[in-house]
């Protein structure tokens, strides 16, 4: 169909006319095109949607052509068609296809309309030519905005699962009244440093404890700036008022902290995690003791070594706390450990 | 959102104005809370300089686009007071235990991601400072 | 913005209590400063706890006034505690590369008061039993409620 306002270059028709009078024919063979190559994924797509898109993608090509008098692809009159590609593109990036897969969709076009091209214009070489490289020219314009869009949508998707895996792999677990460990793992950035650090001081809040261990048994590697931001989050929990025990260096990464120059003489450290969590039972006022020494201790009274006979035979860990409160009830005396307080001036390790 | 405000600082109430004019912007560009509570710490810091060592001034803010789309807050301190006659010094020092505290520059400038002064002596001076999202 | 007047100094056994509900601006920091230090004299207690657990923010100013009350109150001969620090202030004081020298900060109320009571022996003495219960019940009331 010609437009008749049109300046002389589509009077005898071009692509547009094509792509308007042959459309289905066109939107079969590009259907077919697809589904059967290699490409095609049918768990992703049914042949039903395909159908739809593909036919809407040819309507939104052949009246931007039309409208725009056969201008080039930044024209206003293809900003339907481009808003369209990007909708496209993002709903496949969700889906899960391959940039490639995207691009190779649209540009697929060509080989279906091409041979049609050279029917219709069968012995005007000069227009043939002409009509075909203005169609590579748009459909090169389309396969980009596909890809790029695709792409940023990808990116986004990607930043986002990243944000969650972050905050699903820094746990922060109650080992003891008020005491806190986070055993972090993996490859430590600045972000999830940041991330972890913050969530920490939240926790600790939350919970009321006093005492954090962090365990880096699990991190391989450390930079200046992770380093730092370790640093910061014990001297922040110090300020709000407790105190952090690093367990779990390993001597690659000593040697790191050495060589940056980080002053670690005002964090308390520790070997292995279950030292960490020995200090800090310590450090509340508490003394890890087997039953049978508590009970040789306190064999004077006998009320007092009957209990820790009783709990002895049952393999309980007897804790000064719950032995004062044993005591307390059956009239002894217990040495009380005096807890260490958690001010920031205060560091009994020195 | 109102893309630009400007705060006049003439006397110590005005402090406590900018940094929750400060807090406030930041919210409304998205910023969590703790960039929040830096950019009104950092605004405090700033606005106090100005009041305390040139009299009267002010604080724009506005908000920020930059590279990709992404948000930022801008807040610039001016005054045309007596001006800063040795910046170095002014960026060394911190925040000294004795009586006088400086004017914590190198603590502020660690609370934002650009740090720009330019000062004159007998002119003024002129603190910008961002932070992205 | 309140004045300093209007943050209240509540006391407890032989402890001042003051819980800081907004924003101050400087004047209202330094009345707050003389508020405290003239209560000290005239109740004689021999603590003070400061909640700032509803503080948003805290500078060099209020930093430093921090800093001047402890010292002002142990001349008087009263310990002092900071409790509450929210985490968004403690990663900005630390960034900002303030010490708060000479402040005992702990994480809570509870906390404040085991350290006022154990390590500096107020409101735990014997005529304090009675304040002990006292303080103790006052620190599980919801004083500073976010």
């Amino acid at each position: 169909m010609a437009d008749e306002s049109a300046p002389a270059k589509t009077r005898e028709g071009g692509v547009e006319e094509l792509l308007a009078t042959r459309r289905d024919e066109i939107l079969n063979l590009w259907i077919q095109e697809r589904s059967e190559s290699d490409e095609f994924r049918d768990e992703l797509i049914s042949k039903k949607e395909l159908r739809a898109q593909s036919r809407r993608v040819i309507e939104m090509l052949a009246d931007a052509i039309r409208v725009s008098a056969r201008s080039e692809f930044d024209d206003p009159a293809f900003d339907d068609l481009r808003a369209y590609l990007n909708e496209l593109a993002h709903t496949r990036a969700v889906k899960g296809y391959t940039p490639s897969e995207n691009a190779t969709y649209i540009l697929s076009l060509r080989n279906v309309v091409m041979p049609l091209l050279a029917e219709e214009f069968e012995g005007r070489a000069d227009a043939l030519v002409r009509e075909m490289n203005y169609f590579t020219r748009l459909l090169d314009k389309m396969g980009l905005v596909m890809v790029d869009t695709f792409i940023r949508s990808r990116e986004e998707i990607i930043r986002q699962q990243r944000a969650d895996m972050m905050e699903l792999s820094t746990p922060v677990i109650k080992v003891w009244d008020k005491i806190l460990t986070m055993p972090i793992i993996g490859t430590l950035d600045s972000r999830r440093a940041q991330v972890m650090m913050e969530s920490l001081l939240q926790k600790i809040v939350e919970s009321g404890s006093t005492i954090a261990i962090l365990d880096i048994t699990g991190v391989r590697t450390m930079d200046t700036l992770v380093a730092n931001h370790l640093i910061k989050t014990v001297t922040a929990a110090r300020l709000m008022g407790a105190r952090c025990i690093l367990t779990g260096v390993s001597p690659a990464i000593a040697q790191t902290m050495v060589q940056l120059g980080i002053d670690l003489s005002q964090i308390t450290t520790r070997a292995q995690m279950s030292d960490g969590i020995k200090l800090a039972l310590e450090m509340s006022g508490r003394a890890v003791v087997s039953a049978k020494a508590l009970s040789q201790i306190a064999s004077a009274h006998s009320a007092a070594a009957q209990k820790a006979a009783a709990l002895a035979a049952h393999g309980r860990v007897i804790t000064t706390e719950n032995q004062r409160r044993a005591d307390e009830g059956a009239g002894g005396a217990a040495a009380a450990a005096t807890g260490t307080r958690k001010s920031h001036g205060f560091d009994p390790e020195g | 959102m109102p893309q630009s405000q400007s705060i006049a600082l003439e006397n110590e109430h005005d402090i406590a104005v900018a940094r929750g004019e400060a807090r406030a912007m930041a919210a409304q560009v998205g910023f969590r809370l703790v960039d929040q509570t830096r950019l009104a710490t950092v605004a405090s810091e700033l606005a106090r300089n100005v009041v305390k060592y040139a009299g009267r001034g002010r604080m724009i803010a506005h908000a920020v686009e930059g590279a990709a789309g992404r948000r930022g807050l801008r807040l610039v301190f001016e005054d045309t007071g007596p001006g800063i006659p040795d910046l170095a010094a002014a960026m060394r020092d911190g925040f000294s235990t004795g009586r006088g505290l400086g004017k914590g520059l190198p603590g502020s400038k660690r609370l934002v991601d650009e740090f720009e002064i330019e000062s004159e002596v007998g002119r003024g001076t002129r603190v910008t400072v961002v932070r992205w999202t | 913005m309140s004045d300093g007047s209007r943050i209240p100094i509540l006391k407890v056994g032989r402890v001042l209590i003051v819980p800081i509900q907004v924003d101050m601006d400087d004047r209202t920091v330094i009345q707050l400063q003389e508020r405290i230090l003239s209560e000290l004299e005239r109740t004689g207690a021999r603590g003070v706890l400061i909640d700032i657990s509803l503080l948003e923010m805290v500078d060099s100013f209020i930093g430093r006034v921090l800093s001047d009350i402890a010292a002002m109150a142990r001349i008087m001969d009263a310990r002092t505690v900071v409790v509450g620090m929210q985490p968004a202030v403690a990663i900005t004081l630390v960034e900002l590369g303030l010490e708060l020298r000479g402040v005992d900060t702990v994480l809570n109320v509870d906390e404040g008061i085991k350290l006022l009571r154990d390590e500096f022996g107020i409101g735990g003495d014997a005529e304090g039993d009675l304040m002990q219960g006292e303080l103790s019940a006052f620190a599980s009331e919801p004083i500073n409620r976010p």
